[in-house]
């Protein structure tokens, strides 16, 4: 049964063949390549209509009185709300899970592309953790942004290296997954309207000793994003959001944490943390729902934030 | 190495250089050594386990294959079974009943000084070790000859493209192929490569991006609501249906490329439309493994043995005494009660007295196969109690449907429901971390709190998920009723064309990370 001692003969195809059978080779190859930037132009024009907030950063339809940044807490302030009490123009940054670092990015683009904006509204949780996953969902943005590029670079990159390679690559993003959600509304409008489960509530109970997180190079981020908007004349506004009570009690370290973030900045923090009361304002641990945002909204604008 | 990595695709296109550019012996030191190195790049030091089997089983059965002597024969067979589940019991059973029985003594008020081990399992030892079994077993069974040649039985063994997530190829079908002379074939490398492509698809467009979902889903049931938990089970379901027929068509397609021939491991089984059509279509090589190695020795479907009774007494005494759940003693003085009276109705009855039994205990088996817990212990237990049930109650059922005069695409339609349903209610326990987590989602599902689009989280995942889920279903279905993959295949046009959409399909919709294979565990 060895291969040494005997060998069958498989059958094979014949020398004529097997070289006209290489030719689809490069054919494939080159489909590949051609299909792909085909493809990624396509999905760049779609972006584009798109009336995501990182689509209109890119596209000069950003330009406001009130800019807002922050990761999904920075959402609680719902552009709506805030439009209608300071009948200024608002423009939100903030994304689910962005970083400090991430959110100094679009900030300096922001700064790059438009008019400095009059006020800058900081959710301050977004120094308490890296997301590693998010930086490569960006990349479907890479394109319009040297900061991003660069960014990219440092934090990922692998996937600056493959999105050069694939463009279709660049939009396989939940970021690009948005934008699409958004082709037809605005997404001044996202923010939850779903109220925390029962199972959550009563798990919250049990909550003990919860931490936030004080990273110094994310800290060092969110000091030079004050920093450079004070430079331009904008006037900056560090905020905490509020969290579910039970949540919050739990939370141990938060003073701390705006202890840390005051001596870094020079800034006095507004800690909202414990200032919804009522649970069914909010549509998780961390997140106040749209009914919780516009309290929320509303005694910001009564202690003259904006 | 993972099939998704970097490092694979360096590996796998250096060893295609070389496999093409030489033959003969050379070729299957090339195979031997790319073997080793495979493994030894996750971990060098169980490679020595992996030699150590293959010395005992190439020295047990060429030895079963040169005495006549029943008596010799059979004992030489169990030295090879004995190593092959002692290795396997010891790495991958050890700690969890050492572990168990800890628990229950300390619950009975009594303290031990018993200590788990720091085990490592290694990765494919369930994989290896049944592929090792089967050449021993089939030479005593004498319906296959020992190898001759050291070199062929370990590249048999420790075979790189399937040694650690299968399928389980047997000594039988997989040698006699050694012994051809493998010449580049181009049609064998086009039809490998397809493959190889669409199970790069399954693993890294739909099951990784399944996971990102389904992990939240079963890490943190009691957060989410009924139809979040009903998305995440099916998911699920799906999930481990791609990620290991993905690993297997990559696979089977590499084998394919390197001119060997291995048997499908899936076929479209969620389109089963009952269990046992759904065990010859899921994992056909373990459950074949498991039939012929397994359940027929125990008798099948036509009477019982020693070992039948001995497993079931074993397994029920373990699990009474160790969950401590005395209340199981009422079913199963009933089930053996039923089993007395069965067996007193005739030879018929007697015989399907046997074959539940049997069923029962191959399932079982076949869940601690996948690994040491309870969970998966449970698992097997429900599917062998579908195939029961299924015994029981197919002829009424299609009685009852075939009267009602119910058209037969429904009657098809709502087979595969009940299948699908069922197999996925099962799923839950496979995946769960504890019985607790597993309660707590059915519990979830039933009182059907939540149940609202609004409630469920990961919108945007749901919809790229169930839209590669559609995606695989109508190219399956595609594929099985219309022989699509040879029609591609064959024109170039067709090939490039469907080669390079597989391409686009994975940027656009992969999730990269190299993420580990889900069987890699087993």
């Amino acid at each position: 049964m060895s291969i040494v001692q005997q060998e069958k003969i498989a059958p094979t195809t014949s020398t004529s063949t097997q070289k006209q059978s290489w030719l689809w080779i490069p054919i494939f190859l080159l489909v590949v390549v051609a299909g792909d930037r085909a493809g990624g132009f396509i999905l760049k024009q779609i972006e584009s209509k798109s009336k995501f907030r990182f689509t209109k950063l890119y596209h000069e339809d950003a330009a406001c009185d009130i800019l807002i940044a922050g990761n999904s807490r920075g959402l609680s302030f719902y552009q709506p709300f805030i439009e209608e009490k300071s009948q200024q123009k608002v423009f939100s940054l903030a994304y689910n899970g962005m970083s400090s670092s991430l959110g100094l990015v679009f900030i300096k683009d922001y700064y790059d592309l438009y008019a400095p904006p009059k006020k800058l509204i900081l959710e301050i949780t977004c120094a308490d953790r890296f997301n590693h996953e998010l930086t490569p969902a960006f990349a479907t943005y890479s394109s319009y942004s040297t900061h991003l590029r660069e960014f990219l670079k440092k934090e990922s990159n692998k996937t600056y290296y493959a999105s050069k390679l694939s463009h279709l690559l660049r939009y396989n993003s939940e970021v690009f997954q948005r934008s699409l959600r958004y082709l037809k509304n605005d997404d001044k409008l996202w923010l939850t309207d779903r109220t925390i489960s029962e199972a959550m509530q009563e798990e919250s109970k049990l909550l003990d000793n919860v931490s936030i997180d004080l990273i110094p190079e994310l800290q060092i981020s969110l000091a030079e994003i004050v920093k450079l908007a004070q430079s331009k004349g904008t006037e900056v506004e560090l905020v905490v959001a509020p969290f579910l009570p039970n949540y919050h009690s739990a939370l141990y370290n938060l003073d701390a944490y705006i202890q840390e973030v005051e001596k870094n900045t020079g800034l006095q923090v507004h800690n909202y943390g414990n200032a919804i009361k009522d649970s069914k304002l909010f549509g998780d641990y961390f997140h106040i729902n749209v009914f919780g945002s516009e309290k929320f909204v509303d005694q910001m604008h009564q202690d003259g934030l904006f | 190495m993972f099939f998704n990595s970097l490092i694979f695709l360096v590996f796998i296109s250096i060893f295609f250089l070389l496999y093409f550019a030489v033959k003969g012996l050379p070729r299957l030191l090339l195979c031997l050594a790319a073997s080793y190195f495979f493994y030894g790049w996750w971990d060098w030091r169980f490679l020595s386990l992996i030699v150590l089997s293959t010395c005992i089983d190439f020295y047990v059965g060429g030895r079963i294959g040169n005495t006549e002597d029943p008596g010799i024969r059979k004992r030489l067979l169990w030295i090879s079974i004995i190593a092959n589940l002692g290795f396997l019991i010891f790495f991958k059973y050890f700690n969890f009943f050492i572990g168990s029985f800890k628990e229950m003594l300390v619950d009975i008020g009594m303290h031990t000084n018993m200590d788990t081990l720091n085990i490592i399992l290694p990765m494919g030892i369930s994989f290896y070790t049944f592929q090792s079994m089967s050449y021993t077993i089939d030479i005593y069974r004498k319906q296959l000859q020992a190898e001759k040649d050291i070199l062929v039985f370990a590249t048999y063994i420790s075979f790189f493209p399937q040694l650690v997530a299968g399928p389980i190829v047997r000594a039988i079908d997989f040698l006699p192929q050694f012994t051809m002379d493998k010449k580049y074939d181009s049609n064998r490398i086009i039809q490998g490569l397809g493959q190889v492509l669409w199970g790069f698809f399954k693993k890294v467009a739909i099951a990784d991006s399944l996971a990102l979902y389904v992990d939240l889903c079963f890490g943190a049931p009691a957060t989410y609501g009924s139809l979040h938990l009903i998305i995440g089970v099916i998911f699920w379901a799906f999930q481990i249906y791609c990620d290991f027929s993905g690993y297997s068509d990559i696979a089977i397609g590499l084998a394919k490329m390197m001119g060997f021939d291995f048997p499908k491991n899936f076929r479209t089984p969620y389109f089963s439309k009952n269990f046992s059509e759904f065990w010859e279509r899921w994992h056909i090589s373990l459950s074949s493994w498991l039939r012929d190695y397994l359940y027929i020795p125990l008798g099948g479907n036509r009477n019982g043995s020693f070992g039948s009774y001995f497993f079931v007494i074993l397994f029920f005494t373990i699990t009474l005494f160790i969950t401590q759940w005395w209340w199981l003693l009422i079913p199963g003085i009933i089930v053996a009660a039923s089993l007395f009276w069965y067996k007193g109705q005739g030879q018929k009855q007697e015989a399907k007295t046997f074959t539940y039994l049997n069923l029962m205990v191959t399932m079982l088996l076949g869940g601690l196969w996948h690994g040491a817990a309870w969970t998966y212990l449970f698992w097997g237990f429900l599917h062998g109690s579908y195939l029961i049930i299924q015994r029981l109650f197919s002829k009424p059922y299609n009685q009852t449907l075939n009267t009602l005069k119910v058209p037969v695409f429904i009657q098809n339609g709502m087979s595969i429901g009940i299948v699908f349903f069922a197999t996925c209610f099962a799923w839950i326990f496979f995946r769960a971390a504890s019985f607790d987590d597993a309660f707590t989602i059915i519990k979830s599902i039933s009182s059907l709190a939540d149940f609202s689009w609004s409630a469920v989280l990961h919108k945007l995942i749901v919809v790229k998920c169930a839209f590669l889920i559609m995606l695989l279903l109508i190219v399956e279905i595609a594929i099985q009723k219309y022989d699509l993959s040879d029609w591609l295949l064959r024109y170039p046009i067709f090939r490039v064309a469907s080669f390079a959409m597989i391409l686009w399909i994975i940027a656009f919709f992969g999730t990269f990370g190299s993420n580990a294979f889900i069987y890699f565990q087993f």
